[in-house]
Formats: structure tokens, C-alpha cells, sequence
């Protein structure tokens, strides 16, 4: 749980963030809206690294595979209900992560890196290969979600300014959440696991188990970020499950600083505005067209001189003006 | 002395051709310290090894409060009441003292897949912790991180630990390695002041320490259980003396290592 100086940090951000449709345009909102969603998915991400001891190099095939099963389920003429569209997406997920997870979880260290990267990367060709969702190009999802009783639309994610704040109060809810799971002896258990697996077992825990249950965990909600990105855009294509997917959220989760659930978020809000002004002509001439240069440039500097990333300079920064009180 | 709750008959262990243990006999009652001694490469750690399930014995039988415990594994001992302490440290080091202990504490609940309540709610593991920790003399380090605190409060964090996971039956593989005089004088007094209400198997090298503490001695060489009695008899031994003590030396009151 962080002190109450971070938490105060991370309203105003949450605010800053609120503002954003009351004065952006619609691309404004959009990329707003990609922060908060990719930030659900880099935090999904910490669970496993940063309080498992879990590196995942595969993690983006549960946030691809729920936008896949987001895109099959909708009806071409007719938006998808997320009564059931959601709880569907989020099964499919969750079981998908069971299996994968089953099989992955008994390898350790840099093998785990490889069998979740190999599962991943099985999927990536499975909808790259197939007819199923139009292959490589990818396929459109026409009418985005909404959530309606009956008759009566309450929530439709085809209006930016909805899906902006339906992901906003995502992730707050879901940032809630997490931080319940690791104060309650399931989490400590987990953090007992990453720091040493053999200890725990000697005191008698089955943290195969308990691994597993983490993973299926982390996959799931990495499917709900997936449900969400889907419907920005209302396009899949492979891509969204590739390993390149997999390494930016292992990026965000480093640059953000790993076991804080919240550094995550802020690295994946910095990761996409930080390429968003690198790539500003106005700022940067012709570089702009070579803004990944800057962007390599940025976070080795971040990853050198702050150890443990965004999050950890805002929790220093927290922790000084706490101090001088 | 009550009857044994834990006692082995004919154990041994075979790596390959060589004996580690051979045809032991062991037995150990509550509210005693049973004290194994011996050159190094006698075989102790391997006994300890096999009463705690982490090797299975080539031959020979383990019994718990009568029942046949000799073919189970490691966590279903642990979890049976017999509990054991590592030679080397072994703790969370990055962790406070009483999350060292929460964890301990909650091994023995049937589930951890608890989501939703905070790990401080739950009341029993909480007292079992605090009491641990408190019974180890540790209540004042309960917040501090455990890297941080001086070697010798780690090894009793260890025994806290222990404590914590609720066992009847304490192997405790040399608790004094690597500790100062003053140190050492401590735990030896924690060890004096826990046995009521355990059984408590020692292997130690501190001959003041042992000849402190044990209410049973058993010398072991190359595998074999050379003498096993009350401590005094044990020490006027002259199998002993001559195989072990050295003859004519008094290595034992000097307390010099072994």
C-alpha cells in the first residue's frame, strides 16, 4: 500500500487524466485512452514480475487473444452486449492463461522467459496463418461494445469520451483491487514465492499453486486491457499478440518501477507521451521521423539513473516532502 | 522421562557405497533435548535429513505418536509437527521479522487462496506469530527487516519460525554456527527455556552448549551410533574418550570445537 503522499499523487494524476475529454479533441481522447488501457496491461504484467517473480515474455497473448474473441463474438451489423461479451472474452482468457500457465509455470528463470515467449508467438501465428480473423491484415470490429438491459443502452464504448472514463474507472477499480489481493495472504504468499520459492516450500506451501492462480490472474485482467484496446480503435490484427507487444509491456512495467502496481501505469502513460513529443516535428525537426532513437535514448537514461523507475522517483519525491513537514 | 514421540529404528542411508548413517536407533520424548555429536562427516545432518523427510532412508523405520511416517515427504512431515531449522540462515531477508513469521504462521492454515481480507486479519495466525516471536525473545525487532538485524537474531528468527508452524518435535541442525560467546549463550538459554512441551533433537558442535542443554546424548562416528545415555555417563564413556574425545584430553570441558 503506498503512503498517503503517493496516493495523493496519483488522484491528481488520475484528475489530470479525467480532464482530458472536457478539453482534448477526439485524438486527444483516444490517446488518453490507450495510456490508461495499456497501463491496465503493463500493472496485469507487475503482478507476475514485479510480485511473482514471474518474468513473462508472452503476456501480450491474453491481451491479443481477448480483442480476437472480442472481434469473433460481435455481430457484423450489431453492437456486441458486454453482459456476455465481456464474461466471454475474460473466460476464454483466463483459460487460455490456465493452460499456458499449467505448462509454464513448473520452468524457472530465463526458461519461463522462453515457454511463455513460444506460447505467444503460437498464438501470433495461429491468427497471422488463419482464415479465422483475416489473417495477417487482421479484421475490423464494426459496431464497438456497449452494455445494454433489455432494450435500454447504458453504456456504449463507441463514443470516445464513454470508453475513456469506462477504462478510467477500469483501472482504479482494478488498481484497487490488486492492492487488496496483495495485502491479503494470498499476495503475501506470492511475494514470499519471489523472493525465495524454496523456502516456501520447505515451510509447506504448494506454490506451483499458487503461482498458477497468479498467472491466471494477471492473464485474465491483461484480457479486460485487451477487450478495451480492441474497442479504441475496433481493429485486431497479430500484431496485438506478438512478442514486440509482450517486450512494450515488459518496458512499461521496468520503466515505471516493478512490484508498485502503479509505476506500471505511469510508465505506460509516459512511454506513449514521450513518444508522442518526441515525434512532434515542431520540437524536433528531423529527428521526429527517427523519434525511436530518442525513445532508446530516454529509457536507458531512466533505467541508469532511476533504479527503480518513474514510480520509484515519485514514491522518493513523496517520501522527501513527507519528511520536510 | 515420558515415552518417545518420535523414534527411529535401524535408519540408515546409503550414497552409492558409503554409509552416511548406519543402523541408528533414536528416540526422543516431550519436554527433552536429545543432543547428537560428532566428528563432521559423522552422519548428523543426513539423521536430520531423514527425520524430516527430506532424504528417504535406504533401511529402517521412522514412527511418529505411532504412526509409520518413514516413506512420507518433507512438506507432509512438516506439517505432521515435526519441524526442522537449516544450518545455513534461511530466512526472507528483505522481509520484516514478523512477515518472516506471518509466513510461517500461515503455512499451517489449510488454504492461502484468500483474496480479500488483509494477512493481519486473521486472528489465530497472527497470535501464533506474536507468540513466536515473542517466545523467541524477538517482539522489540517485530518491524525491522530481517536483513538488518544482527546475525544471531536472524538464527532466532529461524527458531521463532519454527515455532510459529506449531510442531511438537524441533530438529534443530547447529542453531549456534557461526555465533559470537554472547550470542551463543542466548540461544542456548532460548533452547533451555522452548523445551517444555517439545521434543527437541540438537546437533551442535558447542560442547558447553550441549553438555547445557541435553538431557540425552548420542556420539556418532562414521555413521554409527557409538554411545547414546544421559550426558555425564556418555562423557565418562572410554569408548568415547578414546574414539572421539581424544584420549586422555578433556576436549569437552574446554568446549573447544570438535
Amino acid at each position: 500500500m503506498p503512503s498517503r503522499n503517493v496516493l495523493s499523487a496519483l488522484a491528481v494524476l488520475v484528475l489530470a487524466l479525467a480532464v482530458v475529454p472536457m478539453i482534448g479533441d477526439k485524438y486527444w481522447i483516444k490517446l488518453a485512452t490507450r495510456m490508461i488501457v495499456l497501463g491496465i496491461f503493463a500493472m496485469s504484467l507487475d503482478l507476475l514480475v514485479g510480485y511473482t517473480g514471474l518474468v513473462s515474455f508472452g503476456h501480450a497473448a491474453f491481451f491479443g487473444l481477448s480483442g480476437y474473441v472480442l472481434h469473433l463474438v460481435s455481430p457484423e451489423d450489431a453492437a456486441a452486449n458486454m453482459a456476455w461479451a465481456l464474461p466471454v472474452c475474460l473466460g476464454v482468457t483466463a483459460l487460455a492463461a490456465l493452460v499456458i500457465g499449467a505448462l509454464s509455470v513448473r520452468t524457472k528463470g530465463v526458461y519461463f522467459i522462453m515457454v511463455t515467449l513460444a506460447f505467444a508467438q503460437m498464438l501470433f501465428y495461429f491468427f497471422h496463418d488463419s482464415d479465422l480473423a483475416g489473417g495477417s491484415d487482421g479484421a475490423y470490429i464494426y459496431f464497438k461494445p456497449i452494455f445494454a438491459l433489455g432494450s435500454v443502452v447504458l453504456v456504449d464504448l463507441g463514443g470516445s469520451a464513454v470508453l475513456f472514463y469506462f477504462s478510467l474507472v477500469s483501472l482504479i477499480v482494478l488498481y484497487a483491487g490488486l492492492v487488496m489481493v496483495l495485502r491479503a495472504p494470498f499476495g503475501k504468499v506470492i511475494q514470499g514465492i519471489k523472493v525465495n520459492e524454496h523456502r516456501m516450500q520447505a515451510l509447506g506451501f504448494n506454490t506451483y499453486l499458487y503461482k498458477l492462480v497468479s498467472f491466471v490472474i494477471a492473464g485474465t485482467i491483461a484480457g479486460y486491457a485487451g477487450f478495451l484496446f480492441a474497442s479504441i480503435d475496433g481493429f485486431v490484427s497479430p500484431e496485438l499478440l506478438g512478442w514486440q507487444e509482450s517486450g512494450i509491456a515488459l518496458v512499461m512495467v521496468i520503466l515505471g518501477g516493478m512490484g508498485t502496481l502503479f509505476g506500471p501505469v505511469i510508465g505506460a502513460i509516459a512511454l506513449l507521451g514521450v513518444e508522442e513529443l518526441f515525434r512532434d516535428r515542431a520540437l524536433f525537426g528531423f529527428i521526429a521521423a527517427h523519434w525511436q532513437i530518442l525513445m532508446g535514448g530516454f529509457v536507458i537514461c531512466i533505467v541508469l539513473f532511476f533504479a527503480n523507475g518513474l514510480g520509484g522517483l515519485l514514491v522518493k519525491i513523496a517520501g522527501r516532502q513527507s519528511e520536510e513537514r | 522421562m515420558s515415552a518417545p514421540i518420535l523414534s527411529a529404528t535401524g535408519l540408515s542411508k546409503n550414497f552409492g557405497g558409503l554409509n552416511a548413517v548406519d543402523n541408528v536407533d533414536l528416540s526422543c520424548a516431550l519436554d527433552t533435548v536429545h543432543a547428537i555429536i560428532g566428528p563432521n562427516g559423522a552422519g548428523k545432518t543426513t539423521l536430520i535429513n531423514l527425520l524430516s523427510g527430506d532424504l528417504a532412508p535406504s533401511s529402517g523405520e521412522i514412527t511418529y505418536r505411532d504412526r509409520d511416517i518413514t516413506a512420507l515427504p518433507a512438506h507432509r512431515v512438516s506439517r505432521l509437527g515435526i519441524g526442522r531449522s537449516y544450518q545455513r540462515t534461511h530466512i526472507f531477508p528483505e522481509f520484516t521479522c514478523w512477515q518472516n513469521c506471518w509466513l510461517a504462521a500461515q503455512s499451517r492454515e489449510p488454504s492461502s487462496l484468500r483474496f480479500f481480507r488483509p494477512a493481519n486479519a486473521a486472528l489465530a495466525v497472527r497470535q501464533r506469530t506474536e507468540q513466536a516471536l515473542a517466545t523467541a525473545g524477538l517482539d522489540s525487532r517485530a518491524d525491522t527487516i530481517a536483513a538488518t538485524v544482527s546475525y544471531g537474531e536472524q538464527r532466532q528468527l529461524e527458531i521463532a519460525m519454527l515455532l510459529a508452524m506449531e510442531p511438537d518435535v524441533l530438529l534443530l541442525d547447529e542453531p549456534l554456527a557461526g555465533m559470537g560467546p554472547e550470542e551463543s549463550v542466548q540461544v542456548v538459554e532460548l533452547i533451555r527455556r522452548i523445551t517444555p512441551g517439545y521434543a527437541v533433537v540438537l546437533i551442535e558442535h558447542d560442547m558447553d552448549a550441549v553438555f547445557a542443554v541435553a538431557d540425552v546424548l548420542t556420539v556418532m562416528v562414521d555413521g554409527v551410533v557409538l554411545e547414546s545415555g544421559v550426558p555425564e555417563m556418555v562423557r565418562q564413556s572410554t569408548g568415547v574418550r578414546e574414539a572421539y574425545l581424544g584420549v586422555g584430553a578433556a576436549a569437552a570441558d574446554t568446549g573447544c570445537e570438535l
